[in-house]
């Protein structure tokens, strides 16, 4: 038997969570940790998947929580108090940032091809590091586009976690953390700098739990 | 402040950067501790190819490389990356797999 972490809350809004045989809750001091006993291996499967994202969402639409990633596991609770001890700090922080917000992905896509081909006669070592300064200024580019986004958001940096050039034809995916009550605000925002955006379209996908606020 | 001392200064930074990104705790399954160790080790060096990367590319581009330099560079960046993923794909690794958990890029 296993014990798979799906989000740490304050031990105070414990009483908010609904517990039962499939999640049971790890106090360790003011705060705790939602997790599930499993019995055999752990398979990132898509409904395990599906299951865990459809947990911590449940979760953090009640209070306010940092969702695990998929597959922490621990072999005692004991083990879990220990981990959590560790960066009590760190989690306590964690959690008052999220508190009252949720997370939206901003899918922002180039409009014409993405990946520049550097065109260089010559040796292979020559053609190797033209398209790699090539690909660095896409991803300058990219980069800057992404900021701008975040800027006219009028979100703190802080809030936003921004990952360029993913996926050949994706410049950028920005994570916002917002409040809940923003949420439409945000979507008609990105929308407005998309539509305004020669370089890009932007899309929102969400809301999420925080996970990419929760490392 | 001369060019090295610059370089030196930026590399000192990103490794800072991911030094404060990288997790506190290193999951390794017991049942896979090869995997996860080559996980581990190849994602560090992938790190280490990148920032190298970067300061080469800026060196070309603000020419303080010269064409025989440029060629053996790039020539030896691109045997690392080839070797990095030669050995991602014998232990079953994925790119994903090899980026720490270090967020934004």
């Amino acid at each position: 038997m296993t014990l798979l972490v799906r989000a740490i809350v304050r031990a105070s809004d414990l009483d908010r969570v609904a517990t039962d045989d499939d999640i049971v809750a790890i106090r360790a001091a003011d705060l705790a940790a939602l997790a599930s006993r499993i019995d055999g291996p752990v398979s990132a499967t898509e409904s395990a998947l599906r299951g865990h994202d459809s947990l911590t969402r449940s979760i953090h639409e009640r209070v306010a929580s940092l969702p695990a990633r998929f597959g922490q596991l621990f072999e005692s609770e004991d083990d879990v108090v220990a981990a959590i001890e560790a960066r009590a700090a760190t989690l306590r922080e964690g959690i008052a940032t999220v508190d009252g917000r949720v997370e939206v992905a901003i899918t922002l896509r180039w409009r014409e091809l993405s990946r520049p081909s550097a065109s260089v006669d010559g040796s292979p070592g020559h053609a190797y590091m033209a398209q790699r300064a090539a690909d660095l200024a896409l991803a300058r580019r990219a980069e800057a586009i992404a900021a701008r986004l975040v800027d006219e958001m009028a979100y703190e940096r802080a809030h936003a976690r921004l990952k360029t050039c993913p996926r050949p034809g994706v410049a950028a995916i920005v994570a916002i953390l917002v409040d809940r009550d923003d949420v439409s605000d945000v979507r008609e925002r990105v929308r407005s700098f998309g539509a305004c955006s020669s370089e890009v379209t932007a899309s929102v996908d969400g809301v999420f739990a925080p996970y990419s606020f929760a490392s | 402040m001369t060019d090295l001392t610059l370089e030196l200064e930026e590399v000192r930074a990103e490794l800072a950067r991911v030094s404060a990104q990288l997790p506190e705790r290193i999951d390794v399954d017991p049942d896979d501790v090869e995997r996860g160790l080559a996980g581990l080790v190849l994602g560090l060096v992938e790190l280490l190819r990148q920032v190298l990367e970067k300061q080469a590319v800026r060196r070309m581009e603000g020419g303080s490389l010269t064409d025989e330099e440029i060629e053996r560079v790039g020539l030896a960046l691109m045997r690392l990356e080839r070797k990095v993923r030669e050995l991602a794909e014998h232990f079953g690794l994925t790119e994903d797999d090899l980026r720490l958990g270090l967020g934004a890029s």
